[in-house]
């Protein structure tokens, strides 16, 4: 009897995958079978598996591998994506630590299911195949559709919860239908065979864009661009705070690394079919701009307003798509990167804001909050003028290069639009502030006192908004460098 | 030219719609028709219906399912792996090793969370 070929397997490659799951497993036996475990013991195993995995993804700088019969692609690229959603995986377990002391809600679980978002984001920035990359983006989305209605007895939250499960459903389809056409004319769900065929004299039929573009609708509800950015809203108000930084931050990075994966496909810049979503992408880009910076401004509540804030910075983002040249790529995992640290920051000031069974979560809540908190409202300034765009915050860095990169590629009415509509967006950012600092607080509210993993988080995140801001060199270098091998 | 080919499918099919369709209206315009309350109720075997068809399921039902559909798709595994058992040798041993150890600790959540009691202790 002949033995059969087994394909390679290197595991090396995917070792931080398969440290975060060994983690979420492990954190899920102890769960169950030790009584009464402390919370501390949870979160410190969730912290060891995300900085073990963190380290192993380090030592994988220069692989530039494909593995598993073609399945995982392990380049420079997918390295620094996962060390960023490894570092915005572990802001959010200390977020949450302080979180579950307010709710009551089943802490092990909940580490477990966000452990296993942060893997789906880790394999959908490996992937090499669409059905990697469905599997990853299944993977995010159906943890996080469970960690939404995660506050039992708040109806806000279990509405959110059912919308964006109905929702994540209906896009997932269109995901699964458009992969079934792009199968359908390349005869292969590989991205890097299906880029060949492309390239070669493929001429590229109407049923292969079909194929494209209900991809781009699923993916585009995954990261909330207009007009399929319904669900963000609401789905935003509804969850646990720190799920909703997930969300913004982690969710929103996973689907456009999605979108990197599929559309940046090697060697078809110049094809017919680039063109063509070029287009689609460059209206999606517009709409989602207007749209979320204009619903920002009516906003009362604070995580609405993020919400909106959140879905302009969408548009913002795949300008990069537009533009599609390497500046645009480079400027795009860049203020991904910047995007991650203040909006896991902004939302972390709105926990420590609030105390046990009242949350603040209006606008106007933040009046006086420089006279009680001067510490939070500091670092709410700062979150706040960096999702802006000033100087010296990474968001500006992010900002001026990813404008520039639609300039350079002769895009200037979106470019123009992007800055008018960021200009915009500094009314409704600096309105918090100006209630926080100039108007007096309407009755006494005394927040919880600060505690050390909220301070953790907090500062971790204005660090690194301040770090990417003042000396953005280090990680310009590396992501440069990461997307010339591309 | 091909299309043509089916035509007479489509004279078929048409027929068909039209004769289905043809009916349901003739006995709708034709018909003698009598709106009573009795008439216009939900049909029952005859009987009066008591309460209404939007009954709430016990979650168990649902959970019960998911867990069926888990381990079935493992027993789909485990058939092929089965069939060429011996080909593949210690290394396919050991993998479905792996996947086996993952699948009984997602068993052991579900059991120790008490979905396999079906009469549960009320908590």
């Amino acid at each position: 009897m002949t033995s059969i070929q087994i394909p390679e397997l290197s595991f090396s490659l995917i070792a931080p995958e398969l440290i975060l799951c060994t983690a979420a497993i492990v954190i899920l036996l102890v769960d169950l079978y030790v009584k009464n475990v402390e919370r501390i013991n949870i979160t410190l195993l969730a912290l060891i598996g995300i900085v073990l995995a963190f380290f192993s993804a380090g030592t994988l700088y220069g692989a530039s591998e494909l593995a598993f019969s073609w399945l995982i692609i392990r380049d420079d690229m997918s390295v620094v994506i996962d060390q960023i959603f490894l570092i915005g995986a572990a802001l959010i377990v200390l977020m949450s630590h302080h979180y579950s002391e307010r709710y009551h809600f089943p802490y092990g679980e909940y580490i477990v299911l966000l452990l296993f978002s942060t893997l789906g984001m880790l394999i959908i920035s490996a992937s090499a195949d669409l059905i990697t990359l469905f599997l990853g983006v299944e993977l995010v989305s159906i943890t996080l559709f469970v960690l939404t209605g995660f506050e039992k007895k708040s109806l806000l939250s279990g509405e959110a919860s059912l919308k964006y499960l109905l929702l994540g459903a209906f896009s997932s389809a269109f995901m699964v239908y458009g992969i079934a056409f792009i199968f359908g004319m390349c005869r292969t769900t590989n991205l890097i065979s299906i880029g060949s065929l492309l390239s070669e004299d493929f001429i590229g039929s109407p049923l292969l864009i079909l194929g494209f573009a209900l991809l781009l609708v699923g993916l585009g509800f995954k990261i909330a661009l207009a007009p399929f950015h319904m669900w963000a809203p609401d789905v935003y108000q509804g969850a646990p705070t720190p799920i909703t930084a997930w969300i913004a931050a982690g969710s929103k990075l996973a689907g456009f690394i999605a979108l990197v994966r599929v559309f940046s496909l090697p060697d078809i810049s110049f094809h017919p079919l680039a063109r063509t979503w070029v287009e689609g992408i460059w209206w999606l880009s517009l709409l989602t701009m207007i749209i979320g910076n204009a619903g920002a401004l009516v906003q009362k509540d604070i995580k609405r307003m993020l919400a909106y804030s959140s879905i302009a910075h969408g548009g913002y983002l795949s300008m990069a798509f537009v533009s599609h040249n390497d500046v645009g790529l480079q400027a795009l995992l860049f203020y991904l990167a910047a995007y991650l640290f203040m909006t896991i920051g902004a939302f972390a000031v709105v926990i420590a804001a609030g105390r046990h069974g009242e949350e603040r979560r209006r606008i106007s809540d933040f009046a006086g909050l420089a006279k009680r908190r001067p510490f939070l409202a500091a670092m709410m300034s700062l979150f706040l003028l960096s999702l802006a765009g000033m100087p010296p915050t990474a968001g500006f860095i992010g900002k001026v290069w990813l404008f520039g990169s639609a300039i350079q590629a002769q895009y200037y009415g979106l470019a123009i639009v992007g800055i008018l509509t960021t200009l915009f967006s500094f009314y409704y950012y600096l309105r918090v502030i100006v209630y926080m600092y100039m108007r007096d607080e309407e009755k006494e509210f005394e927040a919880e006192p600060l505690s050390v993993s909220l301070t953790l988080a907090l500062s971790l995140s204005a660090l690194g908004v301040l770090i990417l801001g003042v000396f953005p060199n280090t990680l310009m270098k590396v992501i440069t460098n990461s997307v010339i091998v591309l | 030219m091909l299309l043509l080919d089916y035509f007479p499918i489509f004279i078929m099919a048409s027929l068909a719609m039209a004769f289905a369709g043809g009916t349901v209206l003739a006995s709708f315009w034709v018909g003698p028709r009598q709106d009573k309350s009795e008439k216009l109720d939900t049909y029952e075997c005859g009987m009066p219906p008591i309460g209404t068809p939007h009954e709430r399921f016990n979650v168990k039902f649902f959970l019960v399912a998911m867990v069926f559909v888990i381990f079935d798709i493992e027993i789909v595994f485990l058939f092929l792996w089965a069939v060429i058992f011996r080909r593949l040798g210690w290394f396919g041993l050991a993998e479905m090793g792996i996947f086996l150890m993952i699948l009984v600790f997602a068993l052991l959540y579900v059991w120790e969370k008490g979905v396999l009691e079906w009469a549960s202790k009320a908590k």
